[in-house]
């Protein structure tokens, strides 16, 4: 779960820009707040994100100690082209790190949270299997 | 405009003060498994990747320890991650039997088939425990 300044703004983030689809929203006018679960499976079988929306905060400190949410992709450079095309910010560009056979770029959602795109090779999907 | 490649959520990065307590938490106290680690000396961070299944099928929890750095600041903007259990009451007890105190009891939610908990993790990270009888599994 992440807090969002902007639900609105953020549910098309990840919906329009980052591909997920909106699972379900929950809104609790008494106690203020709304939360919404972005995903791209159902959230049974996947994992989901969770925003919630405190009506009127419209800032929050991130801290530095969460890091991010990772996603993988067929192709990071595909991908990152698709996110820019579609007015997403691109904090890091498609690098290959050597000591992981992975491919990762870094986004950033609208509250400034880090999105990392991981494309990793086959072997390193196999050895991740074995084990 | 159907070229959004994206698949699934892999994992979720936290960075912690002292790894050891960190991995001993998540494994003695909430049963993950560590999945695999990369230690790079020379930029002085470690990674450790914990879960219940292995990475290429579950979302998994990635810690990053950056040698001597002994505190973070938590904010107040990322809120916790959530992990989906069989019988949220049972595993309470279990863990409480550990010396481990719950920031929240197990307590159904309102207008909701789901009951949850929340415990912290050593660094202060909230995490939720939540059970939802007819809906996983």
């Amino acid at each position: 779960m992440i807090r969002v300044a902007d639900l609105q703004r953020s549910i098309d983030f990840y919906s329009k820009i980052m591909g997920m689809k909106l699972l379900s929203t929950f809104d609790q006018p008494k106690d203020k707040f709304t939360l919404a679960f972005m995903g791209f499976g159902d959230g049974i079988d996947s994992s989901t994100i969770e925003l919630t929306y405190n009506y009127g905060v419209s800032e929050y400190d991130l801290g530095n100690g969460y890091g991010h949410v990772a996603i993988e992709v067929e192709d990071c450079q595909k991908t990152i082209e698709g996110i820019r095309a579609r007015g997403g910010n691109i904090a890091f560009e498609p690098t290959p790190l050597a000591e992981l056979d992975e491919i990762i770029a870094f986004v950033t959602d609208p509250d400034g949270y880090r999105i990392e795109l991981v494309q990793m090779s086959a072997d390193t999907k196999a050895s991740l299997d074995e084990k | 405009m159907r070229n959004i490649t994206m698949r699934r959520i892999l994992h979720t990065m936290k960075r912690v003060t002292n790894i050891e307590k960190s991995v001993d938490f998540y494994t003695q106290i909430l049963g993950m498994k560590v999945l695999r680690t990369l230690d790079q000396p020379e930029d002085k961070y470690s990674l450790t990747f914990l879960g219940y299944g292995d990475e290429t099928s579950t979302t998994v929890l990635e810690l990053t320890y950056n040698y001597g750095v002994t505190e973070y600041e938590q904010g107040n903007a990322y809120g916790h991650f959530a992990i989906g259990v069989i019988d949220l009451q049972k595993m309470v007890e279990e863990i409480e039997s550990k010396g481990i105190v719950f920031a929240l009891k197990p307590t159904q939610l309102k207008g909701s088939n789901e009951t949850i908990a929340f415990l912290a993790d050593p660094d202060g990270y909230q995490i939720e425990l939540i059970e939802r009888p007819n809906a996983w599994f």
